[in-house]
Order: C-alpha cells, then sequence, then structure tokens
C-alpha cells in the first residue's frame, strides 16, 4: 500500500511540473510577435519616466511592427547572452545599436556568422571614456597601450578596447556599457571603451560629471538588427525599414534624438 | 532622484524578491516532503531515482539551473519559455525542495522507534501516526536548519537576476546607469531588515515549540 502511495505522489508531481511548465511555455514564439532583445542603451532603447520602453531603436521597431502587421515587445537581456536568448527563441531579433562589423568579443567571430543582419541603418563610432583629470595622459592611440580598460562582455567596445591596449594591458568585464562608467570613477580602470551616441550623453552628466571623452579615434562601425540564421524575418524587415527610409519618417525620427547625422541606410551586406 | 525616490523605486523591486521568495517557499516547503518520502521509501528503484535527482539538483550551481529551466526548452524542444519569473520559481522551487527534503529526511528519521510502536499500540493508522505524533516533533527538530536554509534563500532571489527578472538589486543596478550609485549598497538594507524579521519570527517558533522541554 505505502509503496503505491508513494509512487501516486512521485507521479502526480512529475506530472504537475510538466504542468508547470508548459503552461510558463505556451507562447511558443508565434510568427507575429517580435521579441526584440535590448539592454538599456540611451538614447537607442531606454525607459522614459512612467517606466515604458522609449528611444530610436525602439520606435522604430514600433513602426516596423506596424508595417508588417506583428506585436512588438522589448525584453532586456544580458548582452553576454544574446546569441544564446535568439537561438532558444526567448527573444526574436537583436535590435539595439547592435554593432554589425565586429568581432564579438563573447564567441571571437564576426558577429554575421551568428546571425543574420538587416540593412545597416546607422553610422556609430567606439569611444575612450576617461576621468577628466587624466586627460593630458591620454592624447593619442599608443598612450592607451598597457593600460587597463572596461568593456561591456560581448560588446563591439571590448574587441575595441583589446586591441587598443595590446598584450600587456588588461581587460576588465563589465555586465553592461554603463558599468563601465562606474569603473573608471572608481579609478579601478584607467579607461572605458563605448558607443559615442552613450558615452555623449552619459559623461559629464550625474554622478559622471569627472569624466571625459578623451580625444582618440577609433573605427567607424554600423548598427544593424540581428536575426536568427535563416529567419525569414530578414527580408520583411528590411523591407518595412526601406520603406520607412524612403518617405522620410526614419529621418524625422532621427532628428527627435539628435542622431540625423549618424542615420545612413546602406543595403549592402554587413560583413 | 532623492532618498524617499529611491527608497520606492527598490521597494518596487523588493515586491519581486519578496513573490520569489514566498512562492519557492509556498512550493518547495510540500514538494521537499514529498521528495523525502521518495529519498527513504523501501521501493529501492524509486529510492535510488529521488537520490539521483536530489544528487543532481545539488551538485549543480542553482544559476546554472535558472539557465537550464528557461533556455533549454526553446534550444531542445523549440518552445521558448514565455515567462522569466515563472522559470525562476520553477528553478528555485526545485532546488530548495531537495535541500528541504534532506533536512526533513534528518528530522524524521531521528525520531526514535517507540513513537511509532506508541501510535500503533494506540491502534493509529500509519498516516495517523506521521501527522499526528511524528510531524510536530520533527518540525521541532528541523526549524534551526530550516530556517538557515530559508534566510540563504532570501539572498538566492538576487540571482534571479542573470535572467533579468527584475528584483531588488537588479533595480539598483538600473538605478546606477542613471549615474547613482549609493543605492546598490542600500539594498543591504533591505535584506538585513527582512532577514531580520526571519530571525525573530524563528525564534518565536522555536520558543512556541520549546513545551516538549517542559
Amino acid at each position: 500500500m505505502r509503496k503505491v502511495a508513494y509512487l501516486t505522489l512521485v507521479c502526480a508531481l512529475l506530472v504537475s511540473m510538466v504542468f508547470a511548465f508548459t503552461s510558463c511555455s505556451n507562447a511558443t514564439s508565434k510568427a507575429e510577435k517580435l521579441i526584440c532583445g535590448v539592454t538599456k542603451y540611451d538614447p537607442m532603447n531606454y525607459l522614459d519616466e512612467n517606466g515604458d520602453w522609449t528611444g530610436f531603436d525602439t520606435e522604430f521597431a514600433r513602426l516596423v511592427g506596424e508595417k508588417l502587421d506583428m506585436e512588438v515587445s522589448f525584453q532586456e537581456i544580458d548582452w553576454n547572452k544574446k546569441f544564446i536568448e535568439l537561438e532558444a527563441g526567448t527573444i526574436t531579433c537583436i535590435w539595439n545599436g547592435f554593432t554589425a562589423n565586429a568581432v564579438d568579443s563573447v564567441t571571437n567571430r564576426p558577429r554575421h556568422e551568428d546571425v543574420d543582419f538587416s540593412y545597416s541603418y546607422m553610422l556609430n563610432q567606439q569611444c575612450v571614456v576617461i576621468k577628466a583629470d587624466r586627460a593630458d595622459e591620454f592624447k593619442s592611440a599608443e598612450d592607451l597601450l598597457g593600460k587597463t580598460a572596461a568593456a561591456e562582455k560581448g560588446s563591439a567596445g571590448e574587441s575595441f578596447a583589446k586591441e587598443a591596449v595590446g598584450d600587456d594591458g588588461k581587460m576588465i568585464d563589465s555586465t553592461s556599457q554603463i558599468n563601465t562608467f562606474v569603473e573608471v570613477k572608481s579609478g579601478s580602470v584607467d579607461l572605458a571603451v563605448v558607443d559615442i551616441l552613450l558615452a555623449q550623453r552619459m559623461a559629464a552628466s550625474g554622478d559622471y560629471t569627472d569624466l571625459i571623452i578623451a580625444d582618440i579615434t577609433l573605427d567607424h562601425e554600423v548598427y544593424a538588427i540581428g536575426f536568427k540564421k535563416g529567419s525569414e524575418l530578414t527580408k520583411k524587415v528590411n523591407e518595412a525599414m526601406m520603406e520607412l527610409y524612403n518617405d522620410g519618417t526614419l529621418e524625422t525620427l532621427a532628428k527627435k534624438y539628435g542622431l540625423e547625422n549618424s542615420l545612413k541606410l546602406d543595403t549592402a551586406p554587413v560583413n | 532622484m532623492g532618498f524617499w525616490d529611491v527608497t520606492l523605486k527598490l521597494l518596487e523591486g523588493f515586491q519581486t524578491t519578496f513573490l520569489i521568495f514566498a512562492l519557492t517557499l509556498l512550493f518547495a516547503l510540500p514538494l521537499g516532503l514529498i521528495i523525502s518520502f521518495g529519498s527513504m521509501s523501501k521501493f529501492t528503484p524509486l529510492r535510488y531515482l529521488v537520490k539521483t535527482v536530489v544528487w543532481i539538483v545539488r551538485g549543480i550551481p542553482l544559476m546554472l539551473q535558472v539557465f537550464i529551466i528557461f533556455y533549454v526548452p526553446g534550444f531542445v524542444f523549440g518552445a521558448p519559455v514565455a515567462s522569466r519569473f515563472n522559470a525562476v520559481i520553477v528553478a528555485f522551487t526545485i532546488n530548495y525542495a531537495c535541500y528541504f527534503s534532506e533536512i526533513y529526511r534528518g528530522g524524521i528519521e531521528s525520531i526514535s522507534r517507540s513513537q511509532y510502536e506508541a501510535g500503533q499500540v494506540l491502534g493509529m493508522t500509519k498516516p495517523q501516526v506521521f501527522f499526528r505524533v511524528i510531524l510536530l516533533q520533527v518540525i521541532k527538530r528541523i526549524t534551526a536548519p530550516m530556517s538557515n536554509e530559508i534566510i540563504t534563500l532570501v539572498k538566492d532571489t538576487a540571482l534571479a537576476r542573470v535572467i533579468i527578472v527584475v528584483e531588488i538589486l537588479k533595480v539598483a543596478e538600473d538605478i546606477a546607469t542613471t549615474g547613482l550609485i549609493w543605492p546598490l549598497f542600500y539594498t543591504g538594507a533591505f535584506y538585513l531588515l527582512f532577514v531580520g524579521i526571519l530571525t525573530l519570527l524563528f525564534g518565536y517558533i522555536e520558543k512556541r515549540l520549546s513545551y516538549f522541554k517542559a
């Protein structure tokens, strides 16, 4: 009797767990859902005072969603796990000021080998953020050699930073671009390498008034949307993007966020 | 943002922390008991199966279990988990139930044979003996180790943010991105206060249960 009772209990337990599972995975990535994997990245994706997502990429994604009749949502992710999230289907695209022509520092491969990219739509640049009182030490790219740099793990900045500090330098991983500011401010690193669009907003604001962007130029890069390899969405989104660009909607949007000089649609494949 | 605004925001995050804590306890406490029965079963295959599960769950970092529960359904079955919060609750529940089960087992096996015999002599059925005679004594004996695990659970909730479930620590990190760093350390006060309340509660429970000593 007792054995039977135990067995029933355990079976009931297993069944209930399976139920718990299926009930939480009911919405199995329906085609009409566009879940954008994002990190908080002013001015591309950030929260307004009501806690709603806004920013250039956010509004851009919503416009594309309208065109394609898809329900757009934004899911914050750990940037380090962006490809895992995409592969697992917990997000359907990476749309977050995603540098297309870069070697990913997690996979050590060019990013286009792991995702399909849309047309690139914006120019960006990496920049070096330092403490204002050390501006004299950082005049040219050679001054970066052997220094300690912070960058977001898995970001384009990390690849640039690794190269910039060289073999004698040290890299500190951060979980987000913005956390690198804390590292620089606390003096635990000499410099941080982040996207210039972000740095222009963050440096010299709030608690970061003692940080500045060093006068050192790094290579140009382009932003594009990343989709799972072989996804049909790439083509559809490209078409919608082209329409929005041609009728001037994107330019109006870029002006709203002060990005009109960076907006540049390029249909050439990224590599 | 002033002190008051930050406190309110962190309190919002703490709601999630508390929910993870409370739901995990709600599911893991009974589940742990069932698992402990399994690990004491006289039916050998079941006993070994349960012991293997406990070994696996206790042997893998909780953070990895959260990743497995959240990502693997999407990888293997093509059915991505829609709710990050649910994934955390499932992972935490399984993990803590396994730890609890071993504490229960220790408690149950520490009760002397004569207690069961006395129950039988009085004509009670086996479930009656367990629930009316044994269980209360077990609860009394396991209060201290259980309080240890439950306090650990309070702090383990911080792991939820590895799949971006926005609990208090994540809220503080987000605030830090706006240039305010001190809230990150201020969160410690919330955990301390909550654990303080729990400690008092466990002290009270132990006191209430100490009538056996009289």
